[in-house]
């Protein structure tokens, strides 16, 4: 099962002194200072903050100590409001299994998702949002391209990605949760490899998609299997 | 140009001087009933085309006075045959033709608010807002390929505005326009030989009308009975939405017609 738990930084830097304090923050609201040497590069300040990180948190807690010990990775969103600097730090357990079949309430799942999201007035989505948010807690074992997989070889959640494609709003939301999982996966080294099966399975040409894979353009990657995969029957049979 | 500013203004006072007040004094609710007729134009993104003559009957009851809320209901059902060829074909050849039966069902309510002025023209301005139920169904028949109904079901919310001016004793002119924002759109569709009735989602849609009412009062002293003939064009558009097993094309509807009143007021 993959761990995660996500960190927010809030760097107050003090421009005259010889240390910078920052106050680390975690998901719970505890925080934590650390004192940072004002000489320190970037990276140096990334890597002090990912060594505290690990020992504070491995110490208030041991399923996190196991996650952090499987860490393997550190992204940062910086925001520069004033002098403080906003971070998120993301950690990591075992990759997730693409060879995983999916379970009949994994696919119920993503039916549920792609066609509330495609097919749902705003309104309605309001009213689903923690259905929504509890069946997508319970796909994050699943893998991302297994994900992609299933929905596109389900005539009707093709149909319904292509709605989906036209609903801005709720488009980018869908796609963040989507690229948010491939990067995650593509931090393990778990995207590319799978490449050739997933393309056998939804039924596009490998070269289409191991552009956008290697260059870890994920919007443009589901963009690519919605234009590409045909749906099937005559779509147009009302055009009268 | 000066002649007709000068003509224009010659017409607003002599009609200033046989106008009387008693435009003020008009009883408040006007129930109003008669036939509509229309020319309606279908056209579908795929290509089909269908046009034809449709006949129904509209009727109204406006409750509505000088700086005062107004609140009004209208319904209207009206039916026609419309004639068409289908979508074209990717091997070339002839295209299909059309043949349905149309239905438009209609019911709304409004609440707004009377502005009027004292003076002639009596120049009138009623914003208002409303609510409404929309039944639009399309049968189709011999020679159709398909012999399939759909029938396109929604509420709505609309707005929009009545104007009304006093133009010449015992004449009235308007303007009314007003839009219909429809919400859960569906087209229900049945008599499919192969596929079980189902209801089709349609994608965004935004639909209006524009009329110009122009009353008649043959007894000017009379105020009891009105006539209207009222010239209008509607369009009505549906989004194109992706379905399974099968897509709703974009639709446009656009229709040109009048329809003829008796307004009895009291």
């Amino acid at each position: 099962m993959l761990k995660e738990f996500f960190l927010v930084a809030l760097i107050s830097i003090s421009m005259g002194g010889y240390a910078q304090e920052i106050v680390l923050e975690n998901s719970s609201g505890d925080s934590y200072s650390v004192e940072i040497e004002s000489e320190k590069s970037f990276s140096g300040v990334i890597e002090s903050i990912k060594e505290y990180v690990a020992v504070v948190e491995n110490s208030s807690d041991q399923s996190k100590e196991e996650a952090a010990a499987d860490s393997n990775s550190f992204s940062m969103y910086v925001s520069d409001n004033g002098i403080k600097i906003k971070a998120v730090a993301t950690y990591k357990g075992a990759p997730r299994d693409y060879d995983k079949p999916l379970t009949d309430s994994d696919r119920a799942d993503i039916f549920f998702i792609v066609t509330s999201l495609a097919n749902s007035n705003l309104i309605k989505l309001g009213t689903l949002k923690s259905s929504l948010e509890n069946a997508g807690d319970r796909l994050d074992p699943v893998h991302t391209l297994q994900f992609l997989a299933y929905i596109f070889s389900q005539e009707e959640l093709k149909a319904a990605m292509q709605n989906l494609q036209t609903r801005d709003f709720v488009w980018k939301k869908f796609i963040g949760g989507v690229a948010n999982s491939l990067t995650e996966d593509d931090t393990c080294s778990n995207v590319f490899c799978h490449a050739q099966d997933f393309a056998t399975k939804v039924g596009v040409s490998i070269d289409l998609i191991s552009p956008k894979l290697k260059a870890c353009q994920w919007e443009d990657l589901v963009k690519v299997l919605i234009k590409n995969i045909p749906r099937q029957g005559n779509t147009a049979r009302y055009d009268q | 140009m000066k002649f007709l500013s000068f003509l224009i203004c010659a017409f607003f006072f002599f009609n200033s001087l046989l106008a009387k007040p008693r435009e003020l004094s008009l009883p408040a609710n006007i129930l109003a009933i008669g036939p509509e007729f229309y020319h309606l134009e279908r056209t579908r993104s795929g290509g089909s085309f269908q046009h034809g003559e449709i006949i129904g009957v509209r009727a109204n009851y406006d409750h509505i006075k000088r700086y005062k809320f107004y609140w009004g209901v209208q319904g209207l059902y009206a039916y026609g045959i419309l004639n068409g060829e289908g979508a074209k074909r990717k091997d070339g050849s002839k295209r299909a033709k059309l043949r349905s039966q149309w239905t438009d069902e209609m019911i709304e309510g409004n609440l707004g608010y009377t502005f009027q002025c004292k003076n002639s023209p009596y120049f009138s301005f009623t914003p208002y807002a409303g609510y409404g139920y929309f039944r639009e169904v399309n049968k189709f028949i011999s020679p159709s390929p398909l012999h399939v109904k759909f029938a396109t079901v929604f509420d709505y919310f609309t707005c929009g505005f009545l104007s009304s001016a006093v133009v010449a004793p015992g004449w009235k002119v308007g303007l009314n326009a007003r839009y219909r924002e429809p919400y859960d759109l569906k087209c229900k569709i049945s008599d499919d030989p192969e596929i079980d009735d189902w209801n089709q989602r349609i994608g965004p849609s935004f639909q209006y009308r524009i009329e110009l009412p122009i009353v008649y009062n043959p007894y000017f002293e009379c105020w009891s009975f009105e006539f209207q003939i009222m010239p209008f064009y509607e369009q009505r558009n549906y989004g194109e939405w992706k379905n399974y097993p099968c897509d709703y094309p974009e639709t446009k509807i656009e229709i040109y017609g009048f329809n003829l009143q008796v307004l009895y007021l009291f």
